[in-house]
């Protein structure tokens, strides 16, 4: 009992890989397929059984023929008597034909088979039966002999014809089934397809929600207010005492706003710019932070005009400050470099901060998290955003974009 | 009636110089006795210098002016100074919290001033903050959000080689515990993290990762099939090779499969 599903499943998954591959074949190559199949069983069919029998006999005997013209019990007409060859179905049609026209001979149709007996003489008898056929001839022995004989001489060709009758009807068969199989998974592979076209549209559906979204959340979130308040308390605070230091301060919180406010820029940016950002927004915080804060920037000038990410940099660089350096008491440095290697550009922000997870301002990673998934809607796998521990404190920050980028794929 | 005394902390200096400056002008018989640049240093100067008042920045390295005022307690006035930061202004409303924004208004500071010095002609005690504080706090992570419990964890962070790295937890596809060690499997790599599976069970979004074994957790998203090998269930994956085994205890959450 248990075997029997695991019997059936080994059936299923053959039907299923039968199905697969017929699926494989158009309408006339399958066409083609069962013309080959049905030649090539018929040629091994009649070259395995080169003497089959034939489906039907019916022995005439002509009226007024001679005694002598008998007819051996085999299927060779003999002189004097003519045999014709009918399929089954028309035999008793024949038979009457034959009565008919003769009007001598009889024809006896029973559970058992055929009778024919010869009208006249009564000499002579065709009997047909399920196992045989037999011919009596008047004189010779006893009809129930002869039709002994006649069985053990035709079982033989009978039981060959019930074995080979079947291959070409069964090739049939088996073509028919590999018909539905092939119709049956062609259209679960079409249902299949729609379901992932429809799975890949949605994808790229939510990816482009993301980018839109991410480009929202960066235009909206980059000038962060606790930042703007402070610098613009602090140049209040230099404009009463130190008026040069507060212009110089001032210079910079305005080409920070240049860069940072939506408005006032494209929807491209180029890596020069967006390091110009950077500086910016590093010189205000030096002012603050003073002794607490030292940066650098390292670019080499022909990466200037490289396109890259609008406001990508510098949130991180805040990111860097606002909670790896100035919650740290002793403060530390900052650096920024842009390399160009294998046909990719790679900027890498390390700071000497508190590094991820040590302050208690420690962010939950929302940022990077929002950097990393419009890089994947940007440029797919072709970037990447790696983040590790610096030594010996602070973090370090690399994004990696491709170099040839000016493909429009650039946007903001 | 001796001068009033007040300490100052801010981690900038021009911020700490420009309130002094304010109360020099708004009152100037406050003696600034000293200046703190973390919270830390401001709950040990008002333990030492026992000034009348304490003006603490709310955001500062180390201890916050939030963390300081909790330990400072009674023990002087406290006026929180903040550039920005809307929700605490809103707790500071609703608890009649002393504050003061920066810049300081002259106007708004003469207020200020007015209401600190008749708290210390009657002798009134230092108001107690600490349910104001307390409410304080649970707006804190929105002031300096910090990783608070109950919030998923979105990085990992994980030995690589040499390198500290942090990797995104949804990058990660499994984590198999090693003893007190947990590797971390994205596609591409395989990082051993220093803390126990269990704590990975807690902090991770059970919603996102199944336990499928007392060792192991596997991303949703990343599981191909499930499939049966004997009594065995075994996980196959999308972007690993790895075949994860299902332990019998964590089966039901494959039994519709």
């Amino acid at each position: 009992m248990n075997r029997l599903p695991q019997w059936l499943a080994d059936a299923g998954a053959l039907l299923i890989k039968v199905g697969k591959w017929v699926a494989g074949f158009s309408f006339w190559q399958f066409v083609v397929f069962s013309l080959l199949v049905l030649v090539a069983g018929g040629i091994v069919d009649s070259a395995l059984f080169p003497d089959r029998p034939e489906q039907g006999v019916v022995y005439k005997r002509a009226r007024h023929a001679p005694p002598d013209a008998a007819v051996a019990p085999a299927s060779v007409p003999a002189s004097g008597a003519s045999a014709e060859v009918i399929p089954p179905a028309d035999v008793k049609q024949a038979a009457d034909t034959a009565r008919g026209a003769e009007g001598a001979a009889e024809v006896q149709i029973g559970r058992d088979g055929i009778v024919v007996h010869d009208g006249d003489s009564q000499a002579q008898e065709v009997r047909i039966g399920w196992k045989g056929i037999s011919v009596t001839e008047s004189g010779g022995a006893a009809p129930g002999e002869n039709v002994a004989d006649a069985q053990a001489l035709d079982d033989s060709t009978i039981v060959r014809s019930n074995s080979t009758r079947g291959l070409v009807p069964m090739l049939l068969a088996a073509l028919a089934i590999m018909w539905v199989l092939r119709y049956a998974v062609r259209s679960r592979v079409k249902a299949d397809a729609r379901v992932g076209q429809a799975e890949a549209a949605a994808e790229r559906e939510a990816l482009e929600r993301k980018v839109v979204e991410a480009r929202l959340q960066a235009l909206q979130a980059q000038v962060e207010p606790h930042f703007l308040f402070n610098t613009l308390a602090a140049v209040e605070h230099l404009i009463e005492t130190d008026p040069a230091r507060a212009g110089e301060m001032q210079r910079h919180l305005i080409a920070f706003l240049r860069g940072a406010m939506p408005q006032m820029r494209g929807q491209t940016s180029c890596l020069g710019d967006e390091i110009e950002l950077c500086r910016s927004y590093l010189a205000i915080m030096k002012i603050r932070m003073e002794d607490r804060l030292s940066y650098g920037i390292d670019m080499p000038a022909d990466l200037r005009a490289a396109p890259f990410p609008v406001l990508m940099l510098q949130s991180v660089v805040e990111n860097a400050i606002k909670h790896g350096l100035e919650p740290k008491a002793e403060g530390g440095t900052l650096l920024i470099s842009a390399r160009a290697a294998a046909g990719r550009l790679r900027v890498i922000v390390a700071d000497s901060g508190l590094g991820f997870g040590n302050g208690n301002t420690a962010g939950t990673g929302i940022g990077l998290n929002n950097i990393r998934e419009r890089l994947q809607a940007l440029f797919g796998d072709r970037a990447a955003l790696v983040i590790s521990a610096n030594a010996p404190t602070g973090a370090q920050v690399t994004i990696e974009v491709p170099l040839e980028g000016t493909d429009g794929n650039h946007r903001g | 009636m001796k001068a009033p005394t007040a300490i100052i902390a801010d981690d900038e200096r021009l911020m700490r110089e420009q309130l002094r400056r304010r109360l020099r002008e708004a009152w100037p018989e406050l003696q600034v006795v000293a200046e703190a640049v973390n919270g830390g240093e401001a709950v040990e100067q008002v333990a030492s210098l026992k000034p009348d008042l304490a003006f603490l920045d709310i955001r500062m390295p180390g201890k916050t002016g939030i963390d300081a005022a909790r330990e400072i307690g009674t023990r002087c006035h406290i006026v929180f100074v903040t550039a920005y930061d809307v929700h605490a202004v809103e707790a500071f409303e609703q608890g009649a919290i002393d504050y003061l924004l920066k810049p300081a208004d002259p106007q708004r500071l003469a207020l200020t001033v007015q209401r600190l010095k008749a708290r210390l002609a009657e002798q009134e005690p230092a108001a107690n903050l600490g349910a104001a504080i307390a409410r304080l706090e649970g707006l804190a992570g929105r002031i300096a959000p910090a990783a608070r419990p109950g919030e998923r964890l979105q990085w990992i962070q994980a030995g690589l080689g040499q390198q500290l790295r942090l990797l995104p937890v949804d990058e990660v596809v499994f984590l198999q515990a090693q003893d007190k060690y947990t590797a971390v499997a994205t596609a591409k790599e395989i990082a051993l993290v220093r803390k126990p599976i269990r704590e990975f069970v807690d902090e991770l979004d059970p919603d996102r990762f199944w336990q499928i074994h007392r060792g192991t957790l596997v991303a949703v998203k990343e599981i191909a099939a499930v499939h049966r090998d004997g009594e065995q269930l075994i996980v196959q994956l999308r972007h690993r090779s790895e075949r994860l085994e299902v332990s019998r205890s964590f089966a039901g959450k494959f039994r519709q499969m």
